[in-house]
């Protein structure tokens, strides 16, 4: 790459430019951390005091981590739920997207269109019949069913296998010639290959499955396997939401998302296919 | 082999998404309310469709979500812009990924607090702004009929941003750098290189988020539960929320299945036109 | 792929087959042996040990005395709790509740959180006909309780809670603007009061007064009279009347005159009328009686001035004040319990001394308001801001509308008519395009669902 030993204007326009638009886009988080250091009353006060003028960040957020609801169990609950969702998905569709671009097999093709039609279900048609089917097979309340629920996505097999489409095939050819088996080429070149797209969906995964609410309301019932995002509905009563704990929870929530989100971005840079594409 | 590789897919997607299906289509002929037990379904021929035709509030949902479909190429082209401007223009690239992803991973509620916040009726830095420009009423966005729709678009498009740019900064880093050197060796501009390289090398990514964004798009339910409850009088209804509450307010799962199955069907055909049409334009 | 298509096919009848099977009988969870001692009302010798199963949205915690008690005085009875709900929501507990009976749950007793819920259940014959139970024990329900929950005459659930409506004020305002607190008055004085207490511009104003996006809302001078006091009640429509001019009207002057909160700002804000009435931006409130507790503060809104009642307002000079609907839990035994008299003793156990236990609102005639005022303060944060004079007064010159229990498609209808209503307020359409196309809707719904 080039360096430039001075500062390129048109590029600091542009960041500064970005930045300035890049405000807006903050201002939820923004207002999360605003309104997880003050009390429920001045929460909704308009217009809004983004910076606060009463201070109880200590009580809300030693209620949310000390106080009724078992804030630590749900925590690591929601590690537990989405680190084994984003694995089975990740694992599950890359095989997939393997097996429907590189293996030539009868019905490929129509086997890919009935996955990709399943995608045009929503998932709240799904509720009701899966309800039933998990209470029969003991799934209801578990995290296992959790996890099996959400590693089977259509979304991730589709963006897989887009990627995986555009890598030259001559490249699969020459290692088939070398003796590879299937298997190995999945393992050893495709993987590796396919490290800024499996690294993007994981991170989407992780945090689609993290920020999961219906899902694990309507199927966990035992308050010790609650998520977190179930866990912070506890701050709630009969009058409704308690929003300053509710965001304190929230920005809690929020760092494993970030940390998950650079260290993911780091692969898919770091990623980058060499010469493996198009020639 | 290539059975050994889809199988698992396979065997999920038939489990959880298309025994659903069937199970919504064969109760579509009925009008069952899923709490009083399996021996109590009646079944009722056609009349749920008919039914459904003559439904004003499902048209308008059917309507709704047609026109909230402009949401998704409107956001993937300034996705596009985003990425291309991220991915090498700016200085702290690792930084505005994160910032502009924010939206998407922040707390739903906290997103519409802001919106609401912003677009406030009377108070709101927008309805200001546009007062001091000399509109005199300005929309009352979330309360007015004919506004309340394009402002759950735009705050769509807000949120789901970070999604399409972080997939497209991926499809960017896929196109090897030596075509743009090599372009630029041959003398071509910057309009000309994103024309002959990016574009057509990023089809397959555009491709993808097109028919993912229309159906994510057309499948929605939650944003528009947490912001408008499907008002101002049903002027931001979409099926899945009038499926919703059918289902799940007035206990007709019969109905309910009802919607679902035109739903799938809709969505079939607008899938189907595209991914038969990608062969005139998707380059792999 | 066609052979896979079908043996797709036969693996998902095969599946749904099971289910067939599953949802009608198969017992999910082990049931414990009861020996139901159904037919003899009052068994003299107590039998083995029953397990009730009972499920409610309230948190266990709440439940927990109130179970605690019922056993230690009935022996024999074991309570198996089931929360619907961790945080008390209603709804959602609904929700689980439908979910719960859907996949076979065993479930003896269930709670209902209005006469919509009770009526939509009772319809789809969830529910248990208590009638039986009630004349062996010997009761007269209307001389038991306020409400008479009776559904075509078949009786499917008792009344656990009374909800009345009336008006909560803000007295420092009162004071403030030189009013008394008001024991018999009109809409049209309503709208008066709220236009003095009216006061500030801009985002520091103080609104007269808040409406709700709740359908009785639409329907305010409608719900404050004995008779036709809904949509549709006794086989008619109740559109075109009188009573919903005069609440849509009144809505209207609120709004144009600006005494009330905008609509808009209500919808697009998703305003809460709690935080509007104790964030005092409004001064007066029309709600019902779960307030009173709030009254006194709460952790999330603790009071700051003091908190006046004054009963429903009448649509017109010489009708009484003070007449509302009544609303309220139901307390009822699913259809397909094995335990049903036991459960029967619970609910009547629950909706008369249990009431009185818990300190709530009661439909039970024998409740002493005086009690139940003096039980309030003492549990209240602030018991010197709830102003006693006033309360005892709403509460002792109350009066009942008969129950009138709405058919099992209201929420349909009320859908129905908020979207035309929110139109009106909105300006985008007049009194009568609205009154009209509101009845021609309902009378589509009531048509379809006969």
């Amino acid at each position: 790459m080039l360096l430039f030993k001075r500062i390129d204007w048109l590029k600091a326009l542009t960041t500064v430019l970005m930045a300035a638009v890049g405000i807006i886009f903050l201002l939820p988080f923004v207002w999360m951390v605003s309104a997880s250091l003050k009390p429920e009353t001045e929460v909704f006060n308009y217009p809004v005091e983004w910076i606060p003028t009463s201070w109880r960040a200590g009580f809300n957020y030693s209620s949310v981590w000390f106080g009724q609801a078992n804030f630590g169990l749900y925590y690591w609950n929601s590690v537990k739920v989405a680190l084994l969702t984003t694995g089975l998905s990740v694992l599950v569709s890359s095989m997939a997207a393997y097996g429907f671009t590189k293996i030539r097999f009868k019905g490929r093709n129509g086997m890919f269109l009935l996955v990709l039609a399943t995608y045009m279900i929503p998932v709240e048609a799904t509720l009701v019949p899966l309800f039933i089917l998990f209470r029969l097979l003991g799934l209801y309340d578990t995290h296992t069913g959790l996890v099996l629920l959400g590693g089977f996505s259509v979304l991730g097999t589709f963006l897989l296998r887009q990627f995986f489409a555009s890598v030259s095939d001559e490249f699969i050819e020459s290692a088939q010639i070398d003796g590879a088996g299937h298997i190995r080429i999945f393992a050893s070149i495709m993987l590796p290959l396919a490290r800024p797209a499996i690294a993007t969906y994981a991170i989407l995964r992780f945090i689609w499955t993290w920020n999961d609410f219906q899902t694990p309301f309507i199927f966990l019932s035992d308050k010790a396997r609650f998520t977190l995002q179930l866990g912070m509905n506890a701050f709630a009563d009969r009058n409704g939401a308690f929003y300053s704990l509710i965001m304190a929870a929230s920005v809690s929530a929020i760092v494993p998302l970030l940390i998950v989100f650079i260290l993911g971005q780091k692969h898919v840079i770091e990623g980058i296919s060499v010469g493996g594409v198009k020639g | 082999m290539g059975l050994l590789f889809v199988g698992p897919m396979l065997l999920g997607v038939i489990v959880f998404l298309l025994m659903p299906l069937i199970f919504s289509f064969i109760l579509s002929f009925s009008n069952w309310s899923f709490v009083t037990g399996f021996d109590r379904i009646t079944f009722n021929g056609l009349d749920n469709y008919r039914q459904l035709l003559g439904d004003e509030v499902f048209g308008k949902s059917v309507v709704n979500n047609f026109v909230m479909l402009l949401a998704v190429p409107i956001g993937m082209a300034i996705a596009l812009v985003l990425a291309i401007l991220i991915n090498s223009r700016v200085y702290a690239s690792g930084a505005f990924k994160v910032i502009y992803f924010m939206p998407q991973i922040s707390s739903v509620v906290a997103v519409a607090v802001v919106w609401q916040v912003l677009f406030h009726p009377s108070f709101g830095p927008v309805n200001s702004f546009l007062m001091n420009l000399g509109v005199d009423n300005p929309p009352r966005w979330l309360a007015d009929t004919t506004f309340a729709l394009p402002s759950v678009m735009m705050l769509m498009i807000w949120i789901d941003l970070g999604v399409a740019l972080i997939i497209y900064i991926a499809g960017l880093k896929n196109i090897p750098a030596d075509l743009y050197e090599a372009a630029r060796i041959d003398g071509a501009s910057t309009f000309v290189q994103f024309r002959s390289i990016t574009l057509p090398l990023l089809t397959p990514t555009t491709f993808f988020l097109l028919i993912t964004g229309f159906m994510g798009n057309f499948k929605s339910f939650a944003l528009i539960k947490v912001l408008t409850d499907g008002g101002p009088a049903n002027s931001t209804s979409v099926i899945v929320y009038d499926m919703y509450q059918t289902a799940f307010t007035e206990l007709q799962t019969g109905y309910a299945s009802a919607m679902v199955v035109v739903l799938f069907v809709i969505l079939l055909a607008i899938t189907a036109v595209q991914w038969f049409g990608q062969k005139y334009w998707v380059k792999y | 792929m066609k052979k896979k298509l079908g043996s797709v096919l036969v693996g998902m009848s095969l599946l749904a087959g099971l289910m067939a099977g599953c949802g009608s009988t198969t017992d999910n969870n082990p049931a414990p042996s009861p020996t139901p001692s159904e037919g003899n009302g009052n068994g003299a010798t107590p039998v083995e040990e029953v397990a009730l199963r009972v499920a409610h949205w309230l948190p266990s915690s709440e439940m927990a005395p109130i179970i605690d008690a019922y056993e230690k005085s009935h022996a024999g009875v074991k309570i198996d709790y089931v929360e619907l709900s961790d945080s008390g929501d209603s709804v959602a507990g609904m929700q689980k509740l439908d979910l719960l009976v859907a996949s076979g749950e065993k479930l003896d007793v269930t709670f209902m959180p209005g006469a919509t819920d009770y009526s939509q259940r009772a319809g789809l014959g969830l529910l248990a006909s208590l009638n039986e139970m009630i004349a062996a024990e010997g009761i007269d329900l209307n001389g038991t309780y306020l409400l008479d929950p009776s559904i075509d005459g078949t009786v499917y659930a008792l009344p656990d809670t009374l909800e009345n409506y009336f008006v909560l004020l803000n007295k420092d305002m009162l004071d403030a603007a030189g009013l008394e607190v008001p024991t018999d008055w009109t809409w049209d004085e309503y709208l008066d009061y709220a236009q003095k207490l009216t006061t500030g511009t801009g985002a520091a104003k103080v609104y007269g007064t808040y409406f709700h996006t709740w359908p009785m809302y639409w329907q305010l001078a409608q719900i404050n009279q004995m008779k036709a006091n809904n949509l549709y009640t006794d086989g008619k429509l109740n559109v075109d009347s009188p009573e919903i001019r005069l609440s849509l009207e009144l809505r209207s002057k609120g709004e144009k005159a600006g005494i009330a909160t905008p609509y808009a700002d209500t919808i697009s804000q998703k305003l809460a009328y709690r935080s509007e009435f104790f964030s005092k931006r409004a001064a007066m409130i029309v709600t019902g009686n779960w307030m009173i507790k709030e009254a006194g503060g709460s952790e999330q809104f603790p009071a700051s001035f003091t908190t006046a009642f004054a009963p429903m307002p009448s649509n017109g000079e010489g009708q009484p004040s003070g007449v509302s609907i009544a609303n309220g839990n139901f307390a009822a035994i699913l259809d397909k319990s094995a335990n049903k008299q036991a459960a029967y003793d619970f609910i009547r156990w629950h909706s008369t001394e249990g009431g009185e236990l818990k300190n709530v609102y009661t439909a039970w005639k024998e409740q002493d308001a005086d009690q139940y005022i003096s039980g309030v303060k003492s549990h209240a944060l602030s018991p010197d801001l709830i102003d006693e004079a006033s309360l005892t007064y709403v509460m002792k010159h109350f009066q009942a509308a008969p129950l009138n229990v709405p058919p099992a498609y209201q929420s349909q209808l009320e859908q129905a008519y908020t979207a035309q209503t929110e139109l009106f307020i909105l300006g985008q359409q007049d009194l009568e395009t609205t009154i009209a196309k509101t009845a021609t809707e309902v009378q589509a719904i009531v048509d379809a669902n006969q």
